[in-house]
């Protein structure tokens, strides 16, 4: 009998989409990278899904080296870098979509302070050094109900490229009102104080054993660990809820384009911190197996069943209905679409 | 059954290569019933060294730049191959069917990104057991590329047991090897894994190296013994990085089980010198392709998910007590923990094995003097240290990732070196002795053989908290090569087969069988009955008799077992 069933394994049957994917990038992405995998594996019997979180950056150059199938990173790709990608991708380059929407956070480690305000000028003037006490006048002032101690600000932040703190630099770019210019969109400028070399969850280990504490963090690590500053938007502070940040994304702007579809976030009704999550795929592989296969992976991803995982496993939100949509459109080209 | 108990007549051939040729047989069988009982992939870590395997096959030796990353070092192999990470549906999950799979199909084979976590290991293995994929495909090249890996351990466990029976007073250290390997080191055996090699290796190299000490006045009686420390040194060198920690261990826990002028003389005879000259280039090739792998591009950068990741600034003495603290956890890892570390083995076998274990252990503090059991108490400490030290030097990059499995070549080495020890005590042969024998030898072969079926359960049809033997009849969800039923008859009989063999061999030709013609006692007193060969079935040689057995009636000294003035000093 299995010796019968193995003789019967020797050719696929036409249409058979089966087999495992590779996948390099961002380290904010690989809880939802894993609770897309599983939906898909789910949903597909022999599909699996491989991520290694190295980074952005890394990511994108794997993906142009024809070492991953696919990349994620934390900004969508600019339409000359996606034209331009080959890898596995035949001349027609890749397309990129927002796929999920992971909070950031500032995460406060203080004793018996549970709720903190803070506004872009103020975590600026933190993180530069410029505040240093947690009961500076102007942290009073955002706070006037809470019992700030005398005690010193200790500043710990990842060192180097992150994808927790692109969304920081344009938070802070933008309202902070002081230049802020960091060498590259995904690392703090060269002023921030208390730079770490340490992987995220090495970082909130830190900032546990740290009374005054603070840290740039996902909403997944801060989760009920550390307190979350309420961040001023647009003049209201906003606390890190999934139900706020929802409201951010829904209406955010939805920009989508032959090779990508990009969400953005609206600081007026909602917690507008967050990291982006885009996937990278080619539009056409070498291989049209390759095409199908990536191809029901994406679509996979944008399922009800992979966002709803990635949500309750990762704590990555769904990018708002039209960048769903116009993202299915975008993946409907892929493979064998076309 | 008859052509493994009858009267193969005179032997035409050097005693040690009947032997070993059926030895070889014998555990080529069992390891590769397992490789046919386990389905694709269901060994630990077998998609990354089968990925590896199809690479080095296809040039792809050395880790080139910007093909390492966090999980994995990246490589092109055909797709049905690189896919097979794919395999995974019911790991971690004793209670989902094998049936979860998809089929790995023959046609399936453009070039593809595999990922291998052991891109850096060294390529020997993979070489070997790589090759059915160059001219087969689909399923049926990986399991050929199973039975290779399996052939390959069986030689070195019927080299280690063939040089065992080369000993002085041989019976306990070949019984104590025997029942060393357990229904784990068999599973071990029919997956890709280097792990199943390391261990029959190391296994091979100690038992060859304590011949070669026991024959020290005379190595030329020993030569095949010589030759298989030699290729086991090979071997070692070039199997995992891990390995010549376990030949080290191997040959001081050797030195340590005789005197050390042996050692000395020893190592200045000339067959001993030319073994070494010969096992020494190996040996530097291995040493070689270490420095290359450590210089080479990095390698796995993240502890893999779902392994604890310790606080990178935890002290590391922290690390090393919480081992010497799980030593005794790894046990039942030792007995039988298959597939993903989902499948333990049933609680009566870790039982069973588990007392007999433990029964080894304490054997070396009740016979004295205790001075005499040196290479045992050296091997103890090393079953504490050695992994609590190499765990430790891992613990802040990888986490915890220390699985019994990766013990059980110094495990081997302990319990045979209980077995040396026991050698200066007679082999008891009174007939209430061999029926206990008899008795504890249909246990294990029943054990091995309900390890076998209870694996099996958990991938035909799964385990549930109900015990659902009969809907391994009712309805399989997933069936092995040639279906499970047929795999677990023939296990059972080639268990028992071994299981005659060796206890024809440790009671001077008697009949493990309980059945008898009427009239005929199945059990006879130690001497070998005139009417059995001096030969064993199929070439195998009876244990040489000791000078003056211990029968029935023989009085303990005084004080506990003392041991007699043995062969070894």
């Amino acid at each position: 009998m299995g010796l019968l069933s193995l003789a019967a394994c020797s050719t696929t049957p036409p249409g058979t989409i089966q087999g495992a994917l590779t996948g390099i990038g961002s380290n904010a992405a690989q809880g939802s990278v894993s609770a897309w995998g599983l939906a898909w594996g789910e949903a597909v019997k022999g599909a699996s899904v491989s991520y290694s979180p190295d980074g952005t950056a890394p990511g994108l150059k794997a993906f142009q080296d024809g070492q991953a199938h696919f990349a994620v990173g934390s900004s969508p790709l600019p339409d000359d870098v996606a034209a331009s990608v080959r890898g596995m991708c035949t001349a027609d380059g890749a397309v990129s979509f927002a796929a999920g929407v992971l909070p950031v956070g500032v995460a406060i480690k203080i004793k018996d302070v549970s709720d903190v305000v803070l506004d872009a000028p103020v975590l600026a003037g933190i993180l530069e050094g410029r505040i240093t006490r947690w009961n500076d006048p102007r942290l009073l002032e955002l706070n006037p109900e809470t019992d700030l101690p005398d005690l010193g600000i200790t500043v710990l932040v990842p060192e180097g490229p992150s994808d927790t703190v692109r969304p920081v630099n344009d938070y802070l770019g933008r309202d902070a009102g002081v230049d802020w210019t960091p060498a590259t969109p995904d690392s703090l400028p060269s002023t921030v104080l208390g730079q770490v070399s340490s992987p995220p969850l090495d970082l909130a280990n830190k900032l546990d054993d740290t009374d005054g504490g603070l840290s740039i963090l996902d909403g997944s690590i801060i989760g009920n660990r550390f307190t979350a500053a309420q961040l001023v938007f647009d003049g209201k502070p906003r606390r890190l809820q999934a139900t706020s940040v929802v409201d951010a994304v829904s209406t955010g702007t939805v920009q989508s384009s032959a090779r990508s579809v990009v969400q953005g976030l609206d600081g007026r009704s909602g917690y507008a911190l967050a990291t982006v999550i885009y996937v990278y795929v080619c539009r056409q592989y070498e291989e049209p197996e390759l095409g199908r296969l990536t191809q029901s992976m994406a679509e996979s991803v944008l399922s009800e069943e992979a966002q709803k995982n990635a949500n309750a496993f990762a704590f990555v939100m769904s990018p708002g209905k039209k960048a769903i949509a116009d993202a299915r459109r975008l993946i409907s080209t892929v493979g064998g679409g076309q | 059954m008859t052509i493994l108990t009858k009267n193969t007549g005179r032997r035409s051939l050097p005693r040690p290569l009947p032997t070993f040729a059926l030895l070889t047989a014998i555990f080529s069988l069992l390891f590769g019933l397992w490789s046919l009982a386990t389905p694709l992939m269901g060994a630990p870590d077998e998609p990354a060294h089968t990925i590896k395997a199809a690479a080095v096959v296809r040039g792809q030796v050395l880790v080139e730049e910007g093909t390492s990353f966090g999980h994995g070092v990246h490589v092109r192999v055909p797709n049905y191959i690189a896919s097979l990470h794919a395999q995974s549906c019911y790991k971690f999950n004793r209670t989902q069917a094998a049936d979860c799979t998809a089929p790995i199909y023959s046609d399936d084979t453009f070039t593809n990104i595999g990922v291998t976590s052991a891109g850096s290991y060294n390529p020997m293995y993979y070489w070997v057991v790589g090759l059915p994929t160059l001219f087969m495909s689909g399923a049926p090249a990986l399991y050929a590329m199973r039975l290779v890996s399996a052939l390959l351990c069986a030689v070195f466990f019927a080299a280690g047991f063939t040089a065992l029976t080369e000993l002085r007073r041989p019976k306990f250290p070949v019984l104590i090897a025997a029942l060393s390997v357990t229904p784990m080191v068999l599973f071990l055996g029919g997956g890709i894994n280097p792990n199943s090699l390391e261990i029959a290796a190391t296994m091979a190299a100690f038992a060859g190296f304590v011949v070669v000490l026991d024959n020290w006045r005379n190595t030329k009686r020993v030569i095949p013994a010589l030759a298989t420390v030699a290729a086991a040194t090979v071997v070692l060198a070039n199997a995992r990085q891990i390995s010549l920690i376990w030949l080290l261990c191997a040959l001081v826990v050797g030195v340590c089980s005789f005197r050390f002028r042996r050692t000395v003389a020893v190592f200045s005879d000339k067959r001993v010198l030319i073994a070494a000259g010969l096992a020494v280039p190996g040996a530097v090739l291995g040493l070689v392709w270490m420095y290359l792998a450590s210089n080479g591009p990095a390698n796995v950068g993240v502890a893999p998910e779902g392994i604890a990741s310790p606080h990178p600034d935890a002290p590391l003495y922290r690390g090393f007590i919480i081992m010497l603290d799980r030593t005794y956890d790894f046990f039942p890892q030792y007995i039988g923990t298959m597939g993903w570390l989902d499948t333990p083995a049933p609680e009566l076998v870790q039982l069973v094995w588990g007392g007999l274990m433990v029964a080894a252990l304490i054997v070396p503090f009740c016979v004295r003097p205790l001075r005499h059991w040196t290479g045992y108490w050296v091997a103890l400490a090393m079953l504490y240290l050695v992994p609590a030290l190499l765990q430790t030097a891992l613990w802040r990059g990888m986490g915890f990732i220390w699985q019994g499995r990766y013990t059980l070549p110094l495990v081997m080495v302990l319990f045979i070196s209980v077995g040396l020890g026991l050698r200066k005590l007679r082999f008891p042969a009174s007939p209430a002795a061999v029926r206990v024998s008899r008795v504890v030898f249909w246990v294990m072969v029943f054990c091995h053989t309900l390890t076998f079926v209870y694996v099996l359960r958990r991938y035909v049809v799964g385990i549930s908290e109900i015990a659902n033997w009969q809907t391994l009849f009712s309805s399989p969800h997933w069936q092995p090569p040639l279906g499970w039923f047929v795999l677990s008859v023939a296990y059972l009989l080639v268990t028992a087969a071994g299981g005659l063999i060796l206890f024809r061999y440790l009671h001077g030709g008697q009949q493990l069988p309980v059945w008898r013609p009427e009239g005929k006692s199945p059990v006879r007193t130690g001497k070998p009955s005139p009417a059995l060969p001096s030969t064993g079935p199929s070439g195998l040689p009876s244990a040489p008799v000791p000078g003056s057995p211990v029968g029935a009636g023989t009085r303990m000294p005084p004080g506990g077992i003392r041991a007699e003035t043995g062969p070894t000093d």
